[in-house]
């Protein structure tokens, strides 16, 4: 029988005996050029796990890998496990010019997986970082913690997806797609001893690579031998927004309101029993903790649209022993109920008189607190990686913490006058409690922008450019509405305040006005945090933007 | 409803789409993407560049839905380059051409029926052809046929229309390596091969950055470990990061170089005498010409240190097996023929041709241009034969049956000729074949300027619209790779097989039916292809027109093909040799030529046409980028190309930048004499020169050719689009 390979068939041309193909047929079966040089023979021995080697020196930057790795997995244009940066250096016509290739490093220490409220993640015997599809949430959160970009969102999916190394191809003793493609064999997949290269993991290091220590890369990297001393990336010119999470913003402000405004409540009703001019708080406790209670209940469900797939929320609770977004999640959802049991109560109490031991409600009220402000610690928690320097400062749970110390008391003044008549004791109370938060958190800010400004790191450099050049109009607007809420509108209040129904109404006008620009300022402020937070990347192409597009 | 219910499942996270991710195995190549894995592999040669690389189209359903690399085709053992893995998304573009088009009188596109076109078609043409001579037709044609299409069509204008005004883009590509190694060995037809690559060992790149061209090259390159590079380019390109030494060349100095080289090999005495007296002609001559070209005075045109000029030339001279490949940098020059001459002469003084390894040898750039190469019809008749030779002239009549007088004695006009007689009227009707000048040509302005002046325009395209489909009377929509057989013949001249994996969208039918229902209406297609249906039919043809020639094909057949991945041509009926096997060109040392000896060429070195002045004080070179092909058709219409490579860019070198107080990622206006370009992001580097820009020219959006010069190489009628003078000034963001 003649082979003719227009309509190859596999079968007849195993059956035949001599035919040049034959000796390009692997030992699977499989027609399919063997290197083995490019994957290791022999199987792993005990503490030892796979890995990528990359040669600098080898590639030549045609980005094959990165279009075999996508046609391999059926990705989307927009998703690109492999990618290809590029870095420069010298002077012409000394000039060198290297490209880096990389997928995932499946590091010793995957911040994916620690960061990964459920169970998609996991390190295979193998070593390989693999992501399961059924059980992401597609919360992202992995996509912060990694320091390289690795885990990119996959809208058409609407969960995360990396490169697991094709270990299905590794499986039946093929090359992955990327090493298969590269025509310079500058990728190939090496066998590395865990405990020798987490003592010493340098040959990670590359120029403009991240640090290999914050998650142990385990991807080697063989640079040329004549790198210049300062190399540049293709990309530096591309300072860009990251996204702003809409529903981060209503979720963490609103829940640090809430949290802000129980503690302040509790609180309240506490000192209320010894300080006289507090005591008419006490018949606001109901509507003010029922006021905090939806509060909570729109930024849950606010939060619930971050989600690629909100309808497994509950997913996000199963790992909270070792991610804070489960615990942050797993707080807020105790935070919610004992509020929400408090309030009923309060609620029963104020209205029907039910005899409820005051010291049960004491107690019940600090579930709330504690919960709610270990919440806001949880939250604050996510945003601490080393994978986004501008984010990873002392000063975010401050300023988390401050939001709530500062519209929480706000909030609760406002209910306050709609509710009944305004006693100048709790209204003073609100406003002072507000106003010194406010302070506060003015002076975080200042001192955030100087710290971005005097930091060495391209990251925190990049950041405080998106800042005051990118966004100067609204960073300015926000100091603006900081000032205004938490300042002067609460010192006209102050000034004009009398006890009873005497001006009422503009005292109901006046905090209205000033919780509504505390928010404002605070929505503001949080939208700026998302933006302009610039995460550790490889380094991209010209075109490419991190290592990402 | 249905779309409803989905998209909210989706947006639920209800729906993953684990099917569409899913992997299964592939009973040829294992492990990948279930959606990818086809219902059958048609085997099938890349249709992008000459490298000529042996892949298979995954067919699902009846459609492209993946492409895998080769492992037996003995050009590229699997690998494909970024372009070549994600070809099958070229055959499904939004943008294919799928109705034959007519503008009406208000300039709009009507869709029409084949059969009016057609008619349309030769009726127009017979009338510009009565009302203004036979001459007032122009054809311009592709690298991008397949053999079989390119020479139906050569027969149909040439013979069936008798126009002699027909040309390929190939003019625009590697005119200038045929026009020189006629001039220097008496025939077109590249004498080395690629396993060249890895037996050389010393490999000399002049003007050709294969990294970002040709990587496959470069996959071959690689599996030499043994062997020195060195890279002469003005620019430090991906190319010249590989090599061992890398010579940084003024733009425009590599006659000097090449010279400078000889003359230190003659000076040293290592020239081959023995391979010169039997083998050349014209030696005393060069010998003489050469005296003047010292290291300090090449050193002096080139920028090059002197001792290195001596080190390469040296190297040349002792190394066993050296090789020299070149591409653009060369050709696309008004001295490009030359500079192939003085290519051939260090080759021909050091006796370094003819033996695997040792080979001047021009690395083309289409899929197909080879094949239009032997084909002919533009610079020679088919088979590498003269237009000017009786006997040639004699033989073809011969063998087609059609009287002597019939075969044109002079070659038509030329590519950039033919633009000028359309602006000029003597040519008022035009029929471009899978071509996208309004990219591609030099100079656009004077290109728009010309087409003006056409009374009908036919433009055959696989995609529409597109610059040039845009501007036309006629659009014809054609099949494209994938949808049509017939052969490629590579750089290395290495016959592959072209199949047909899925058919054309809407109506689009293959060039070679279209040239048949036109040869039909004009009532010559029993006369010139009684009984054609099908390309093996004039690939049966070719093959007697070649026998006995240099491109002798008549031992090659399709199933040949198929079987072995590619022949290396001469391949005469009843050759004993391995097909699979190489084979370098004039091993005997016997040319070509009428003295049977190759031809030592004086050149020298001359300015390019333009230089940078006050006014315009940058030196523009244009060239590739690894993502895209051409003028962008196929490669900008496929995201995950187009990504990441979306727009054009300006390269300068760091000092002009800072001088003009420009920064990385600044939006430039770049303006020649001749026109401009707007909003082009500046890329602030070190592989650039001080003094000298850089500009891709695949971007019709920012075209690089709105601003290089007309000027073309007064043998090959190449264009010179490497060197212009240009200024950079700011833009707003």
């Amino acid at each position: 029988m003649k082979l003719t390979m227009k309509k190859f068939d596999i079968i007849q041309l195993l059956d035949e005996s001599d035919l040049p193909l034959k000796n390009r047929i692997d030992s699977k079966g499989y027609y399919a050029p063997e290197r083995p040089s490019l994957i290791p023979a022999e199987p792993l021995a005990e503490g030892e796990q796979y890995r990528f080697h990359f040669d600098m020196s080898k590639c030549v930057g045609c980005q094959c890998c990165v279009v075999a790795c996508n046609e391999q997995n059926n990705n989307p244009a927009e998703v690109n496990w492999r990618r290809v940066g590029e870095i420069e250096g010298g002077t012409y016509p000394d000039t060198k010019k290297f490209h880096l290739s990389m997928a995932c490093n499946h590091c010793l220490d995957p911040s994916c997986l620690t960061g990964c409220p459920t169970e998609a993640y996991i390190k295979l015997e193998n070593g390989i970082v693999k992501h399961q599809a059924e059980e992401c949430i597609g919360c992202g959160y992995c996509s912060w913690n990694c320091p390289y970009g690795v885990p990119q969102f996959n809208p058409d999916r609407r969960i995360v997806t990396k490169c697991d190394m094709c270990h299905g191809r590794l499986k039946e003793g093929q090359l992955p797609a990327c090493i298969a493609a590269c025509p310079e064999e500058a990728i190939q997949i090496e066998k590395v001893n865990v405990a020798e290269w987490r003592a010493n993991h340098t040959q990670a290091d590359a120029p403009h690579v991240p640090d290999s220590g914050i998650t142990i890369s385990t991807t080697r990297i063989t640079l040329p031998p004549d790198v210049p001393a300062t190399m540049l990336r293709a990309n530096r010119h591309r300072i860009e927004p990251e996204q702003p999470h809409t529903s981060l913003i209503f979720m963490t402000v609103l829940t640090q309101l809430a949290v802000g405004g129980f503690l302040t409540l509790w609180l309240g009703e506490l000192l209320s029993r010894r300080v006289a001019f507090l005591a008419p708080l006490r018949d606001f406790l109901a509507y003010g903790s029922m006021g905090m209670l939806s509060v909570t209940g729109l930024a849950l469900f606010a939060a619930v649209f971050h989600l690629g797939r909100p309808v497994y929320a509950y997913k996000a609770l199963r790992m909270w022993k070792r991610s804070w977004l489960s615990r942050e999640v797993l707080s807020f959802a105790v935070f919610s109920h004992l509020g929400g049991a408090y309030a009923l109560l309060e609620l029963a109490r104020h209205f029907w008189n039910w005899p409820i031991p005051r010291l049960g409600m004491d107690g019940l009220g600090a579930g709330v607190v504690i919960s709610g402000l270990y919440g806001v610690y949880a939250s604050a928690k996510i945003y601490l990686v080393p994978a986004r320097p501008a984010w990873n400062t002392v000063r975010t749970p401050l300023r988390f913490f401050l939001t709530g110390f500062m519209l929480g008391p706000a909030f609760a003044l406002a209910l306050y006058g709609l509710c009944g008549s305004v006693a100048a004791g709790p209204a003073l109370s609100f406003l002072a409690v507000s106003a010194a938060a406010g302070l506060l958190q003015l002076a975080v800010l200042l001192s955030r922008l100087f710290s971005l400004q005097a930091a060495a790191s391209d990251e925190m450099y990049a950041s405080s450019f998106l800042l005051i050049h990118r966004f100067r109009k609204l960073f300015l607007a926000r100091l603006a509405l900081l000032t205004l809420g938490s300042f002067v509108f609460p010192l006209i209040l102050t000034l004009g305040l009398r006890d009873g129904e005497a001006g009422r109404w503009a005292c109901v006008a006046l905090s209205l006005l000033s919780f509504a620009f505390s928010l404002a300022g605070e929505f503001a402020g949080r939208y700026l945090f998302f933006v302009t937070v610039v995460p550790k990347n490889m380094p991209g192409s010209f075109f490419t933007k991190g290592g990402a597009h | 409803m249905k779309k409803l219910l989905r998209f909210t499942r989706r947006r639920l996270g209800l729906d993953l789409q684990m099917d569409k991710y899913a992997y299964d195995i592939d009973e040829q190549f294992g492990f990948m993407s279930k959606a990818k894995i086809p219902d059958r592999w048609v085997a099938t040669t890349c249709g992008y560049c000459s490298v000529g690389c042996g892949m298979f189209i995954g067919v699902k359903k009846g459609k492209p839905v993946s492409v895998r690399g080769n492992s037996a085709h003995p050009v590229n053992e699997g690998r494909l380059c970024p372009k070549g893995l994600a070809e099958h998304y070229a055959i499904t573009a939004p943008n294919r051409a799928l109705w034959p088009m007519l503008k009406d009188r208000k300039g709009k596109f009507r869709r029409t029926d084949w059969d009016t076109a057609v008619k349309t078609l030769v009726s127009k043409f017979r009338t510009i052809q009565k009302r203004y001579g036979p001459e007032a037709l122009g054809v311009i044609s592709t690298g991008q046929l397949v053999t079989e299409e390119f020479y139906t069509l050569g027969k149909l204008i040439q013979l069936g229309f008798g126009v002699r005004n027909f040309d390929g883009n190939t003019t625009l590509c590697m005119a200038s390596a045929v026009a020189g190694y006629k001039r220097s060995f008496g025939s077109d037809g590249p004498p080395g091969n690629y396993e060249d690559l890895e037996k050389a060992d010393l490999v000399f790149l002049i003007g050709a950055n294969i990294a970002d061209n040709h990587p496959i090259l470069c996959y071959r390159l690689e599996k030499n470990r043994r062997r020195t590079l060195v890279v002469a380019d003005p620019r430090v390109t991906k190319t010249a990061m590989m090599a061992d030494i890398f010579l940084p060349v003024k733009p425009r100095s590599d006659i000097a170089l090449l010279n400078g080289m000889a003359h230190l090999i003659l000076k040293e005495g290592k020239e081959n005498r023995e391979y010169i007296a039997r083998h050349t002609e014209g030696f005393e001559e060069l010998r003489r010409h050469l005296e003047k070209y010292t290291p300090d005075y090449v050193a002096e045109i080139t920028g090059l240190a002197p001792e290195d000029i001596r080190k390469v030339a040296l190297l040349y001279a002792e190394a066993k097996l050296p090789f020299i490949g070149w591409t653009m940098g060369v050709n696309h020059s008004t001295q490009g023929t030359e500079t192939v001459n003085a290519i051939c002469n260090l080759a021909l003084l050091t006796g370094n041709l003819g033996r695997v390894g040792a080979a001047p040898f021009s690395i083309t750039g289409q899929c197909n241009a080879m094949g239009t190469r032997e084909t002919g019809f533009t610079s020679s008749l088919p088979g590498y034969r003269k237009f000017e030779n009786p006997e040639h002239r004699r033989e073809l009549s011969a063998l087609w049956g059609v009287a002597e007088a019939r075969i044109p004695s002079a070659r038509g006009l030329a590519y950039p000729d033919i633009i000028e007689a359309v602006l000029s009227k003597k040519i008022k009707g035009l029929w471009i074949i899978a071509t996208n000048p309004l990219v591609s040509f030099p100079n656009q302005n004077y290109l728009l300027q010309a087409l003006e002046n056409l009374d009908f325009l036919v433009v055959q395209d696989g995609y529409h619209p597109i610059p040039t489909s845009a501007a036309a009377d006629l659009v014809l929509p054609a099949a494209v790779w994938g949808e049509k057989e017939g052969t490629f013949t590579n750089s290395e001249r290495r016959v592959s097989k072209v199949n047909q994996a899925v058919e054309p969208p809407g109506e689009a039918r293959s060039d070679f039916d279209i040239f048949l229902a036109v040869a039909k209406e004009l009532g010559v297609y029993d006369e010139l292809f009684p009984g054609w249906t099908k390309p093996e039919d004039a690939f049966g043809e070719w093959k007697d027109i070649s026998r006995g020639r240099l491109c002798d094909y008549s031992g090659i057949t399709y199933e040949l093909l198929e079987e072995h991945g590619g022949v290396q041509w001469p391949f005469p009926a009843g050759a004993r040799r391995d097909p699979s096997s190489t084979i370098p060109l004039y091993g005997d040392g016997r040319f070509q030529t009428d003295s049977g000896r190759a031809r030592l060429w004086v050149v020298q070195n001359h300015r390019p046409p333009e230089r940078p002045d006050e006014e315009f004080p940058f030196l523009l070179n244009t060239g590739r980028t690894v993502e895209h092909w051409h003028t962008r058709t196929k490669t900008g219409a496929i995201p995950l190309l187009n990504r990441l490579s979306p727009e054009a860019w300006v390269e300068m070198n760091a000092r002009d930048a800072a001088r003009l107080s420009l920064r990385h990622g600044d939006y430039v206006r770049v303006e020649s004499r001749r026109g401009a370009i707007e909003r082009v992001i500046l890329r602030v580097t070190e592989t650039v020169a001080p003094g000298q820009i850089f500009i891709p020219f695949h971007y019709a959006e920012a075209n690089a050719n709105n601003l290089t010069v007309s000027d073309c190489d007064p043998i090959s009628r190449e264009p010179n689009y490497k060197q212009c003078a240009v200024k950079v000034l700011a833009q707003k963001k």
